[in-house]
């Protein structure tokens, strides 16, 4: 019956990455400013673009409703698995849920710095930095919620599993993978930095087809969910047939 | 041998058969490929700034690095080999299982040995770009080792109960060879590659 709206739901995440990249690229950030700016360049910066960046503020806080959504449909699936006593579909609404204050703070941090791009440049800068730091490197809420989806898929009990079992071990490596994330506290320069290859383009990427690997878990979940629920109508049909 | 048939194994000609499940080898091969990407951040830094890199390196305790590396050896072994008494092989497959868990915890205490030394000299992660490439990948590693302790355990309590899950032994047993596999890449990357 819901599967109409849940196929609506699971555009929620091409939607998310479409807004938020987009809030990224009206920013001007892609690829991100350098990490080790100075207050003077970083407070020009936000002088001669200050559209760009409120804009892209923006657009990134209100991708934060779409990974609701996302992670809303997420659980719903997850708890097929594990029917009226849930941890694992718990645990990842719970990081789904702060996962958007991941996107969010950010957004209110080059919100506030761009709103009176004049004043003195430190308190600029640090506005900004608060920003990219909470963006880029706190990523453990995205990290728990890979960690639950993984073992939840991992431990279905089901004959027809409701994800096939490599995704579970998929979803725990892309918890690996935004491990370096953090890292980015103690570098200003190099592949470290925010705008580094270790700590920037492999998330950055590993995001992407995290999205993508998603996706394709929640559709086939879909179906199959709709196509468990007609074999289950027709067996109802052929008992009252049969009782006459 | 018609396209029907199971494909086996041309040595023992048993079904042949993924060690764990196929979707692990998946994980495996995907931790590899993070992990070389993450390799390829210390020979950069190594080329970019050798004259950071040489004298930092050499503040790293090799030997602490080559007892590290022995530990995980050892506990490789053990795994193994409780894997092949599991098959009916010589000896008892808790007490192996055991003594890879002794060796696993023992890496973790000569870690923090070695990171507690570290720091006392004054090399933390903010000091350069060599010791944060160090915090950070011997850091991941850590992780890798600590939750390998715990699948570690779980196999333990698992060979000893009633119902042996063979998939989570073999699997566990590869992750295990996964987190050696790679201390045995980062140890002479790191603590002993020669600079420029």
């Amino acid at each position: 019956m819901t599967a109409g709206i849940q196929r609506a739901c699971l555009w929620s995440g091409p939607l998310f990455v479409a807004v938020f990249f987009g809030g990224i690229l009206a920013a001007g950030w892609l690829p991100p400013p350098a990490a080790d700016m100075s207050a003077d360049e970083i407070a020009q910066m936000y002088r001669s673009h200050v559209d760009g960046i409120r804009t892209g503020a923006l657009l990134i806080a209100m991708a934060g409703f779409f990974q609701g959504v996302w992670a809303a449909l997420m659980s719903r699936q997850l708890k097929r698995i594990e029917g009226d006593r849930p941890l694992f579909t718990y645990m990842q609404l719970g990081a789904g849920c702060v996962g958007i204050l991941v996107v969010v703070f950010p957004s209110f941090a080059f919100a506030a710095a761009a709103y009176d791009p004049g004043r003195d440049p430190e308190i600029t800068a640090a506005l900004h930095q608060f920003g990219f730091l909470c963006l880029v490197g706190m990523g453990f809420p995205a990290i728990l919620q890979c960690v639950a989806v993984g073992m939840a898929v991992l431990s279905d009990p089901r004959e027809n599993k409701v994800f096939p079992r490599w995704t579970g071990y998929a979803n725990l490596w892309v918890a690996f993978a935004f491990g370096p994330g953090p890292f980015i506290l103690y570098f200003h320069t190099g592949a470290v930095a925010w705008n580094g290859f270790a700590t920037f383009w492999i998330p950055a990427n590993v995001f992407g087809a995290w999205f993508g690997l998603w996706f394709y878990m929640l559709r086939r979940a879909i179906e199959s969910e709709a196509a468990e629920d007609a074999m289950a109508e027709l067996s109802d049909v052929e008992l009252q047939v049969r009782r006459g | 041998m018609t396209l029907t048939q199971t494909p086996r194994d041309a040595r023992s000609n048993r079904p042949a058969a993924f060690p764990g499940e196929p979707g692990l080898w998946f994980f495996l091969f995907a931790d590899m490929t993070l992990f070389a990407c993450l390799f390829g951040v210390v020979v950069y830094i190594r080329d970019d700034q050798p004259e950071v890199f040489a004298p930092s390196q050499a503040a790293l305790s090799q030997t602490l690095g080559l007892v590290n590396t022995l530990l995980l050896l050892t506990g490789s072994l053990l795994v193994a080999l409780g894997v092949n008494a599991l098959r009916g092989g010589p000896g008892r497959v808790d007490r192996m299982f055991a003594g890879g868990i002794a060796c696993g915890a023992a890496f973790l205490g000569v870690k923090v040995l070695e990171w507690g030394h570290a720091i006392a000299d004054g090399h933390t992660a903010s000091t350069n770009d060599f010791f944060s490439a160090y915090y950070m990948l011997t850091g991941i590693h850590l992780a890798h080792v600590t939750i390998g302790l715990g699948v570690l355990i779980a196999m333990y309590r698992n060979v000893r109960s009633p119902n042996v899950r063979r998939n989570l032994v073999e699997g566990g047993a590869c992750y295990w060879h996964l987190v050696d596999l790679l201390w045995v890449v980062l140890f002479p990357l790191v603590y002993l590659m020669p600079a420029g």
